[in-house]
């Protein structure tokens, strides 16, 4: 009489087990993601967050010893005063700003919310900023993103509870309208990231090294400046190459227009 | 073998802390190798497009940790079964 040899192995059944339970986790993690796209960002951001802001306090001293603290708080004063003095006479030109751009209608003032830089490109590969505000500071999608100096360097893509992300205009692909140099040129200028942008131009366009470049779908603000044109004989137009006025990878504060979203 | 695995561990959460892709990306790849079924490398690529990707704005391209950690593992079983034959 013969029987059929059954084999159990259980090693392999084990393994089977952990690939099935594996298989049924991703799959529930992807439903549960798609049903709720901020739950898991917004989990795990908050779990980041207080390493992130220690980081970022040991990046500015602020865990520096009682005696550096008190003469560095006496260098700031000294420095305030001093400030204080300059801070008058640009007043008195913010007035006269203010009151110019009133007479050409439009607002001058805008409220802005000062935000710290958590984590940036290029450590981060998807060229976007983690910044430290979010829905607590009544942040929306798509609100305009200030480096200081008031350069427009991206929006806000996610809002999260305390933190956001936000996408730089200069991520590959991303597409503008912008006006190049003193001849206001226009252009369609290609993010190429890394903040970097480039445009084509007509050769016989005057461009120059250094020369602005403005978007006026985004305000009027200063969009960046050229830091290269390249030119091919053989080729009709030449290659303009721009960046914002700052550089992206140092930012450490940015500020976020939560008034209106482009 | 299970200490080496936690430290393994450890490195993986300092560069998701970071963001340091380029220290996750050879962890994950010898411990996929080294153990068998290695979740903590789709744990980690799914964290890290948590905290750094899935904005809407940038597409499939803000899941590409979770798609290449998910490769990894899938790769390395495969490869296994090869060569181990």
């Amino acid at each position: 009489m013969t029987y059929l040899q059954t084999r159990h192995n259980p090693a392999r059944e084990r393994a089977r087990r952990v690939l099935l339970a594996t298989g049924i986790m991703v799959v529930a993690v992807a439903i549960i993601h798609f049903l709720r796209p901020h739950l898991f960002p917004a989990l795990f951001t908050s779990v980041a967050r207080p390493f992130w802001r220690t980081e970022l306090a040991i990046k500015l001293g602020s865990l520096t010893s009682p005696e550096g603290l008190l003469q560095e708080n006496e260098l700031l004063k000294r420095q305030l005063s001093d400030e204080a003095l300059r801070l008058a006479t640009v007043r008195a030109v913010e007035m006269e700003n203010a009151e110019l751009k009133a007479l050409l209608g439009r607002a001058s003032t805008t409220p802005y919310v000062l935000s710290a830089v958590l984590k940036r490109p290029p450590v981060s590969p998807y060229d976007e900023l983690v910044i430290d505000a979010g829905a607590d500071h009544n942040f929306n999608l798509n609100d305009n993103v200030y480096a200081p100096g008031n350069v427009l360097i991206g929006r806000i893509s996610e809002v999260l509870g305390q933190t956001s992300k936000v996408a730089l205009f200069s991520s590959p692909g991303e597409k503008y309208e912008v006006l190049i140099g003193t001849s206001h040129a226009p252009a369609t200028a290609l993010g190429r990231g890394g903040g970097q942008y480039e445009a084509d131009l007509p050769r016989d366009v005057k461009v120059s090294k250094g020369d602005f470049v403005i978007a006026p779908s985004r305000g009027d603000k200063p969009f960046g400046t050229v830091i290269s044109v390249a030119t091919d004989p053989a080729e009709p137009f030449e290659k303009i190459l721009f960046a914002p006025p700052v550089n992206e990878y140092e930012l450490r504060w940015v500020l976020v227009d939560n008034s209106t979203a482009l | 073998m299970k200490k080496i695995r936690s430290l393994f561990g450890l490195l993986i959460l300092l560069g998701l802390l970071q963001g340091w892709w380029f220290l996750i990306l050879p962890v994950g790849l010898f411990g996929a190798w080294a153990w068998p079924l290695y979740v903590e490398i789709i744990l980690a690529g799914f964290v890290y497009d948590s905290l750094y990707g899935f904005a809407p704005s940038i597409g499939l391209w803000g899941y590409l940790g979770t798609l290449v950690s998910l490769s990894i593992v899938i790769l390395t079983a495969g490869l296994k079964m090869v060569v181990r034959k």
